[in-house]
């Protein structure tokens, strides 16, 4: 099979139990690079599970997830961002007590690491490792217009800035898949706008495949290529973002709520 | 006595007192820092390290590199404890990992016992560190151990804020103490950087228990004990989970007791400890983020 050929990200049969509840029924999604595919549904219809089981902070109880091919599904979610898996959380999980500059060089050791031997001997590996680390961390904070603010404590930050300096974190890492989880969630319009853009933008400069799961429907419609919707834990359709809008079943299931 | 000279001397023991409390509290805080655990066994780290100390001086080891040696073997005792101990019941409830500490703590003494039985050994040092400093016709007095204890903790604590704030590492592990899963999340090992904060803790308890002997002039398997709850109260006093908290605290509670033994009625001074720990239920009533608060709730 040739290179391309083999999907970024691949779920099948993907199911996860808790107790008696089905909280992921047999899902199957497929996201290939520079796509951005939405997952929609009313809370509770497994979108978080499906989060939780491809980054690797569940394990699911059937079924397969595969990143370029190889099964990922039972390794931790540590091993999993290293291969490339980045998320960001309902509500932010910042390290609130550092500044937005350490937020990012903490994720960007990931792809740019140093050994303590270059830290004790400053040799010049670690100089090139640093530059290179300031220059991306330049780059990344000017993407979400933070780079002002470079010094502050994130957790100071108000509450649109911490998701976008949660964004830049996740990318941070070099990942080959952003999954993000209502990135929207708090923003106004305006600033709604200005994450649909940065999206977009993203996707294509660092050859992203992105998941974006969200309420707002304005946001997901302009967005995505495609979109999945769940309910109760199952696939009801899957689609362009025209299909889903005029698909009586999803209108019902979901759109109905708006 | 001029009083400036009696406060100067008080001064000198209060930091001398203070740099083994502020060894001692930064570790608890490290490890508290990361794993929201109050590490009951630290205490021991202090034993292990003067004993293994006191083993290598009587092989015929140096005492510069016995006291290195007592370092190595208290962090190495930490790094074992973490994987063997600590990291099974890792997650578990918060009580779960207290008991724990407590049995690590009793395991411990107790080969301490079986190793050099209960009662206290000697503890030798070489003619150069046996000797002291006389100043003002003898007013102010220090022994060569004091120094030593004040330049190796200055030492070790700028060592450890170079690496916190200018290493990978050091960013890696302040990532964790703030949110463990996000710091999973963006590809930090978490296992070692855990490792590397007991290796680290229990190595400041090591040196700190080795300075402890050699000011003492003996070792007990129990020696840890007292320590440890004096850390502990200094921990609270700056921020539990605060490595400038338990430096400050470190010293203000070195500080403290010298100066209540110095400056309080003689006939309140056995009451010194009964005084430190109403100050720890005082700060727990009234400052429970201690001074410099952290950005945790604290958990006992």
């Amino acid at each position: 099979m040739s290179e391309a050929a083999v999907p970024l990200l691949e779920t099948s049969g993907l199911t996860k139990i808790f107790g008696r509840l089905t909280a992921l029924r047999s899902q199957s999604i497929t996201v290939r690079t520079g796509e951005i595919v939405g997952v929609i549904g009313p809370n509770g219809s497994g979108k978080s599970t499906f989060f939780n089981c491809v980054t690797g902070f569940l394990r699911p109880n059937a079924g397969e997830v595969r990143l370029s091919g190889q099964p990922i599904q039972n390794l931790p979610p540590m091993k999993i961002a290293r291969l490339g898996i980045a998320r960001t959380f309902q509500g932010t999980r910042l390290f609130a007590g550092l500044t937005v500059r350490e937020n990012v060089r903490a994720a960007a050791q990931l792809r740019h690491p140093s050994s303590m031997l270059d830290a004790v001997l400053g040799t010049p590996r670690l100089r090139a490792v640093e530059d290179k680390v300031d220059a991306m961390t330049a780059e990344l904070l000017g993407l979400v217009d933070l780079h002002r603010q470079a010094d502050r404590r994130a957790g100071d930050l108000p509450y649109g800035d911490q998701r976008r300096l949660e964004l830049v974190r996740a990318l941070a890492t070099g990942p080959r898949l952003l999954m993000l989880d209502e990135p929207a969630a708090g923003m106004d319009a305006a600033e709604t706008r200005r994450l649909l853009e940065l999206i977009s933008d993203i996707r294509h400069r660092y050859k992203l495949g992105v998941i974006v799961v969200e309420h707002d429907m304005d946001l997901i419609m302009n967005l995505c290529d495609r979109i999945q919707v769940l309910a109760a834990g199952e696939t009801v359709f899957e689609g362009t973002p025209a299909a889903v809008q005029a698909h009586p079943r999803v209108r019902e299931v979901y759109l109905g709520h708006e | 006595m001029s009083p400036g000279l009696y406060i100067a001397q008080q001064i000198i023991n209060g930091v001398s007192l203070g740099s083994l409390y502020a060894l001692v509290a930064i570790g608890l805080s490290l490890v508290f820092g990361i794993l929201r655990m109050t590490n009951f066994a630290h205490g021991d780290m202090m034993m292990v390290g003067a004993f293994g100390a006191l083993t290598l001086g009587a092989a015929g080891v140096p005492f510069e590199l016995a006291l290195l040696g007592g370092i190595a073997i208290g962090a190495l005792t930490g790094v074992i404890v973490e994987r063997v101990a600590y990291r099974p019941v890792r997650g578990a409830a918060d009580v779960t990992l207290l008991l724990t500490s407590l049995a690590v703590t009793y395991i411990l003494e107790n080969l301490g016992i079986l190793l050099f039985t209960s009662s206290p050994h000697d503890f030798p040092i070489p003619e150069w560190l046996d000797s002291s400093y006389e100043f003002s016709d003898g007013q102010i007095t220090f022994t060569q151990v004091n120094v030593l204890t004040v330049v190796l903790t200055g030492i070790s604590l700028s060592l450890l804020g170079w690496f916190v704030t200018r290493t990978d590492m050091g960013l890696g592990m302040r990532a964790a103490a703030e949110d463990m899963q996000a710091a999973n999340l963006v590809g930090l090992d978490v296992n070692k950087l855990i490792v590397v904060a007991f290796a680290l803790a229990s190595g400041f308890a090591g040196l700190a228990g080795v300075l402890w002997a050699a000011q003492a002039g003996v070792v007990e398997p129990s020696m840890g004990f007292t320590p440890l709850l004096k850390a502990f109260v200094a921990a609270i006093i700056g921020g539990f989970g605060s490595i400038a908290g338990a430096l400050l605290g470190g010293y203000l509670l070195g500080a403290l007791e010298v100066f209540i033994v110095a400056f309080l009625p003689s006939e309140l001074s056995p009451y010194r400890d009964a005084i430190v720990f109403s100050l720890l239920i005082a700060f727990l009533l009234f400052r429970p983020y201690g001074l410099l608060r952290t950005t945790r709730e604290v958990k006992l």
